[in-house]
């Protein structure tokens, strides 16, 4: 255990010097993007892991993290970090209610998946027609730089502060892992009708670990859309997002923490490295989604516990013991 | 007043009568015996008291409450237990685990679920083991978990699905001590529905008898034995287990 | 009063058609489904493949998608049998949450696959019959060509694989994997090629549904998504595991689009369909004539 802790205090200390030494844009805006996917994949991973529920539904909370926080800001003038708290009490209660009304009708599996992502359909479509929202082309930021307007033209303070919420979400996870939450969702996860004989209360636990993960996620969005000054329903309230946390979570083993961070990792090099190449750059979009996806079915196929599972993994893991 | 009251319970499947009106009690500190032919509706009467499947008609009342339709949860919180014929622990997760997820839902922390978890599996004696993953377990293992894990969610019930099945006789007798015991020193009502003769003539005080859904007898075991009616159901059929 | 009237009537029309081709992708996924038992979350992509071949097959050779069918039908049996044997048959004695996670991968695959070769934009193809239609001028009612002949060509399809299902033999072990494989493997049937031959099927009437309906639509390799939605949502309302389920199912969401777009509009009219596919899950889970699910 000890080594295991010393390492992570290097990456740790690394990761928090090091826009002092790297002061390129690109460096640091891959580090924000490999963060930024690796905390997003850690709050799904949160339910669609430790739940055990697939959600597609996650693009609900993106939305409303995203543009509460813009229409606050453009037409009252209210602090970013406030709406964000607000984005994220409206998205708590989304996810409750949603939660509440599936998982009390016993909806189940792929019923879930199928709700999640109907439900998020809709959004789209409505946030496409009101106009308040932005309708089809969305919302910009003005810009107006400052701690006060979470706004900075400087990459190096956005670094610092997703860097600080990933580790956020991190510890937030292993707290849960090691709680009696997480040892109920483990229960609901392997066998439901085991754990309700053993008085595990199925509603409440997905319901909580779901709002949770509907919170952070929509923290998440409110960091994002201060990052890039934009929200639109196309990109922002969709499933396809969403989908890719999947595949980030899954491929570096989904239901753990160092999993979804890997997978996030994983993708955001592979994306940025085939930006590098001469070819267009839609084809080169394509191209790694095969590959993630080919990797994502082998994973599937050999390795479902993803990168965390495999035995290379695990043999190195063992070699520091 | 009985621990344990059932009245009129019946429950249909589409068109067939898995259980018809069927009646019984359990007083404090009994062990029951739920026995009958294969298909008789033993699992369906238990399910229903266990509260996973409602039943269309009757009611349930444990120690004064009417309980009937409640979902698992509340009611092994309102303190009935039960087991699973085919055992089904958490896989992944290790014994003692296993049997923590039993104490949550009245432990005030993890420290006090893990230490009642332990005093489970203690009495039960595969406290040595708690550090292996239920899913590598043998069987008679695996239904030693079961029954630490019901015991660690403190029921004032327990009941048993055929917990022998599988087991050879060496094992049955090591497990009929068991059950002996924590009766005993746990103040514990017990219903176990059984194949298994051995394990019903030794340990119930009292025998109720089911047959295509509804109740044909209900006495003694020595007088279970001679019941015409018992033996006809089961037509003379003896079970064997090795 | 006329007007309103003539517009349920092309309601009803129009969403028949429609609903005709909803049923007929319903009905391949159903087959995955339930002979297979995996749920297929690309089978929308299998659609969507079937209308770009389609495009491709009809530009180049400058023939009508109908004739094409001689090709694209063949072709795309090939493919999802091919899925099936390189991808899901490693994965059929997965929990069904991994099954459902290489699904998903599956789309996304083909999906940038054909993203790679056509671009995002959508594509349409342009027939003799696209724009043609005949106009009942008493009751104001119009009957576009193209969606009259995929109306046909979806019913004649569906004609063809209940037949198949019913009265072939091979249909006949199709179902009876679908009801107890264990007990057809027993009476001699090869379950793995049941299920090879069950992708091929599913991802043939993909192909038939795309290309009776890219005479009248535009598609984009994004489309998968919704399409699989839509065969989810027929599902929902007519039941799994029922036949006249599935085709009622989809006649039923064809009405109900149609009828959204009278009410909220073209674009409101998914989310319409959506929210009663909801309304299903919760109310009717079984759907209209599907066995209860317990």
């Amino acid at each position: 255990m000890k080594i295991q802790h010393f390492v992570l205090a290097g990456i740790a200390v690394l990761a928090l010097i090091m826009p002092v030494f790297f002061k390129e844009r690109i460096f640091l805006t891959i580090m924000i993007l490999i963060y930024f996917y690796a905390y997003l994949a850690l709050s799904w991973n949160l339910i669609g892991g430790f739940g055990g529920q697939i959600s597609l539904g996650h693009g609900i909370f993106m939305g409303i993290g995203s543009y509460s926080v813009a229409v606050l800001f453009i037409n009252y003038g209210i602090t970013p970090w406030i709406g964000m708290f607000i984005g994220a009490i409206l998205s708590a209660a989304s996810a409750y209610l949603i939660g509440f009304i599936t998982f009390s009708f016993k909806i189940q599996g792929i019923f879930f998946v199928v709700v999640t992502l109907a439900l998020t359909q809709i959004c789209q479509e409505v946030v496409k027609q009101i106009k308040f929202l932005g309708a089809s082309e969305g919302l910009t930021l003005p810009i107006s730089m400052g701690w006060r307007n979470f706004q900075f033209s400087e990459k190096t303070e956005y670094y610092y502060i997703i860097l600080f919420l990933l580790i956020a979400v991190i510890f937030i996870s292993y707290y849960i892992k090691k709680s009696m939450l997480g040892y109920n969702l483990q229960a609901i996860r392997e066998n439901e009708d085991t754990a309700a004989a053993s008085g595990v209360d199925l509603k409440k636990n997905k319901n909580l670990i779901f709002v949770l993960s509907a919170i952070l996620t929509s923290i998440g969005a409110t960091f994002y859309m201060q990052f890039t000054f934009f929200v639109d329903p196309e990109s922002t309230v969709n499933f396809n997002l969403n989908i890719y946390l999947v595949l980030c979570a899954v491929i570096g083993g989904l239901g753990t923490i160092m999993g979804p961070v890997l997978g996030a990792t994983f993708y955001v090099l592979i994306t940025e490295l085939l930006r590098f190449m001469p070819i267009e750059s839609q084809k080169a979009a394509a191209i790694t989604r095969i590959i993630f996806a080919l990797i994502m079915m082998y994973t599937m196929i050999y390795n479902p516990k993803g990168i965390v599972g495999s035995k290379i993994f695990k043999k190195i893991y063992k070699k520091y013991d | 007043m009985a621990l344990l009251e059932v009245s009129n319970l019946t429950k249909r499947f589409g068109g067939l009568t898995a259980v018809s009106d069927v009646n019984c009690y359990l007083d404090q500190g009994e062990i029951l015996g739920l026995i009958g032919p294969n298909g008789a509706g033993k699992t369906t009467l238990f399910n229903m008291i266990s509260g996973y499947y409602p039943p269309n008609s009757g009611t349930v009342i444990f120690e004064g409450k009417n309980i009937t339709g409640l979902p698992p949860h509340i009611i092994c919180r309102l303190g009935i237990a039960r087991t699973f014929q085919i055992s089904q622990p958490f896989m992944e997760l290790n014994v003692l685990e296993n049997a923590i997820v039993g104490a949550c839902h009245y432990a005030r922390s993890l420290k006090e679920a893990r230490k009642e978890a332990a005093k489970a599996l203690e009495i039960v004696g595969i406290d040595k083991k708690s550090e292996l993953l239920a899913g590598n377990l043998s069987t008679p293992d695996r239904k030693a978990l079961e029954f630490a894990r019901a015991l660690a969610t403190k029921p004032k019930l327990l009941i048993l699905d055929e917990p022998a099945a599988g087991l050879n006789s060496a094992e049955v007798e090591s497990f009929l001590d068991t059950v002996i015991n924590v009766s005993k020193n746990n103040k514990l009502t017990i219903l176990i529905v059984e194949h298994v003769l051995q394990v019903i003539m030794r340990l119930c005080s009292r025998i109720v008898v089911l047959d295509e859904g509804k109740m044909i007898a209900e006495g003694k075991p020595e007088d279970i034995a001679r019941n015409p009616t018992v033996i006809t159901a089961y037509l003379g059929e003896e079970y064997v287990h090795s | 009063m006329e007007n309103f009237s003539s517009n349920i009537m092309q309601c009803v029309i129009t969403g028949i058609m429609m609903g005709s081709v909803y049923s007929l992708i319903a009905f391949g996924f159903n087959i995955t489904s339930g002979i297979v038992r995996v749920t297929n979350f690309s089978h929308g992509m299998f659609v969507v493949t079937g209308m770009f071949l389609t495009i491709t097959l009809c530009t180049a050779l400058a023939i009508d998608p109908y004739l094409a069918l001689l090709l694209t039908l063949p072709i795309c049996f090939i493919i999802g049998a091919v899925v099936e044997k390189v991808f899901v048959h490693p994965i059929l004695n997965a929990p069904k949450i991994n099954q459902f996670i290489l699904t998903l991968a599956l789309k996304i695959f083909l999906e940038n696959c054909l993203l790679f070769f056509y671009g995002g934009d959508f594509r349409g193809l342009t027939t003799w019959y696209t724009s043609k239609s005949i106009i009942f001028e008493s009751i104001n009612v119009s009957i576009n060509y193209s969606q009259l002949f995929a109306f046909i060509a979806t019913a004649l399809g569906l004609l063809g694989i209940t037949y198949l299902l019913y009265f072939s033999r091979l249909g006949k072990q199709m179902r009876a994997v679908a009801d107890d494989k264990e007990a057809a493997a027993l009476l001699g049937t090869n379950v793995w090629s049941v299920y090879t031959i069950a992708f091929g099927l599913a991802a043939l009437l993909a192909a038939l549904s795309g290309a009776a309906s890219i005479s009248y639509m535009v598609v984009s390799p994004n489309d998968g998504n919704s399409i699989v939605i839509k065969a989810f949502i027929v599902t929902i309302f007519g039941g799994p595991g029922s036949i006249i389920g599935t085709i009622l199912g989809g006649l039923f969401l064809g009405l109900l689009e149609n009828i959204g777009i009278l009410i909220v509009g073209p674009s409101m009219a998914t989310a319409f369909a959506l929210l009663g596919m909801i309304i299903f899950i919760l109310a009717r889970p079984q759907g209209l004539l599907g066995k209860k699910i317990n």
